[in-house]
């Protein structure tokens, strides 16, 4: 008598810990799905590269300005 | 030009670090630095920008402004073959010309247009909303845009005036695209006077004017003013043949003429035209003969023209138009280079 309830108790638990696993999976999915279409317009992480030279000199007027630029000459100002 | 402002550094884009979407070295020399460097991280609309803005990018695809169908199937028609691919001297043109006014995210967010001066508009700010004058007149600035900001013609338009810009009136979709792939600009869902003004609606409206037209005319053709019109476009290479450079005569002139093309959303009888600069041997530096179509499609078209008025002098009273045939496009208006189907523009006199 005393092992058929501990083998019923152990059936419960274990049915329970099925429905909980399907109930997750299934919210994962779900969520998943929501990220996937979120991804499109929320910002992600990206991590920061170190740029520290690069920022040095292209923040520095003195160095910017000594540069000489070619103009292209664009064509601007053809369009409708 | 390519000068960084600290605050620029402090922002969300800023703090990512330049090598994130210009790629190139962390290193101390120029030369190292930028030997793998890509000064436009945006010219791939799949790249860098779509990591955060996807959705963007994804419709901005389908835009004219990415992809210039307008220009591309502008050219087509007067062509006789039906695609690109199949034609590799309009595929020239087309590459070498008109894809010079193609636009990428950083060259209205954060640069001026390659096409109009280039370099970056406030120190590498990215702009929400970009500054029209300095982006859309890049492009637009010798019509549209330049008559709206009153740069080109007499007056400005009423609505810049007081204090409008290209964004106040054009939807986004108009800019970033829907996701379907347009044909032209006017497949497009384009601002309408009446949005903003329906009680001028015919029918509707207190000025009699309004409801004794009609749909008869386009509100341009009271409200407007003189506009830009270009003749007998031709393009020529640059010294190393990578591009084929323009050249057009341009003059003011206001024409009021049948509506080339009618169509629900634009079914007026009357509109304002403009003269676009292409010829039949515009492009004859690249092949003769390449458009054989040119006779079949006017090139006098329906234009919008963004320099509106409340008074103009075609308004002051009936006469001033009914009785003012120089208003009119008239047959000593098409020249010898022009289309012939003009012909079926000019309004016949009483």
């Amino acid at each position: 008598m005393k092992e058929k309830f501990y083998h019923k108790a152990i059936f419960g638990a274990l049915v329970m810990v099925i429905l909980a696993v399907v109930i997750l999976f299934t919210y994962q999915l779900t969520n998943k799905s929501e990220h996937i279409a979120k991804k499109l317009t929320t910002p992600v992480a990206i991590d920061p590269i170190d740029s520290s030279n690069c920022i040095a000199c292209h923040t520095s007027e003195s160095i910017i300005g000594s540069v000489v630029i070619e103009s292209d000459e664009g064509h601007g100002g053809e369009g409708g | 030009m390519y000068l960084v402002s600290k605050d620029f550094l402090e922002t969300s884009h800023g703090q990512l670090g330049c090598i994130n979407c210009h790629a190139g070295e962390n290193l101390p020399t120029q030369e190292g630095a930028h030997a793998t460097m890509n000064p436009y991280p945006s010219e791939d609309n799949n790249g860098i920008c779509a990591q955060c803005h996807g959705a963007v990018t994804e419709t901005y695809a389908s835009s004219i402004h990415y992809n210039l169908h307008g220009m591309e199937n502008g050219l087509m028609s007067f062509a006789s073959t039906d695609s690109m691919p199949d034609s590799p001297a309009h595929a020239e043109v087309f590459d070498k010309n008109c894809m010079s006014c193609h636009a990428t995210c950083g060259e209205c967010h954060v640069s001026r247009p390659s096409n109009y001066t280039g370099g970056l508009i406030n120190q590498h700010e990215f702009f929400k909303t970009p500054p029209m004058e300095e982006t859309c007149y890049g492009c637009h600035g010798a019509r549209t845009a330049g008559e709206f900001m009153g740069e080109v013609g007499f007056s400005g338009d009423v609505h810049f005036e007081l204090g409008m810009d290209c964004m106040d009136c054009h939807n986004i979709d108009n800019f970033h695209g829907t996701g379907e792939v347009g044909e032209r600009m006017w497949d497009e869902a384009l601002p309408s006077c009446l949005d903003c003004h329906a009680e001028e609606a015919s029918g509707n409206s207190q000025i009699e004017a309004h409801n004794a037209h009609g749909d008869m005319l386009s509100c341009q053709v009271c409200h407007a003013q003189a506009n830009n019109n270009c003749f007998e476009c031709h393009v020529s290479y640059n010294e190393d043949k990578s591009a084929l450079k323009s050249a057009s005569d341009s003059k003011l002139m206001f024409r009021i003429g049948l509506n080339p093309n009618p169509t629900e959303e634009r079914p007026y009888k009357y509109v304002t035209l403009r003269h676009i600069p292409t010829a039949a041997n515009s492009f004859d530096t690249v092949e003769t003969d390449m458009l054989p179509n040119f006779d079949e499609i006017s090139n006098w078209k329906y234009s919008p023209t963004h320099n509106i008025q409340k008074s103009t002098f075609q308004n002051e009273s009936c006469e001033s138009c009914h009785d003012n045939d120089k208003l009119f496009l008239r047959e000593e208006d098409i020249i010898e280079s022009d289309s012939k189907d003009n012909l079926r523009l000019i309004v016949p006199r009483p």
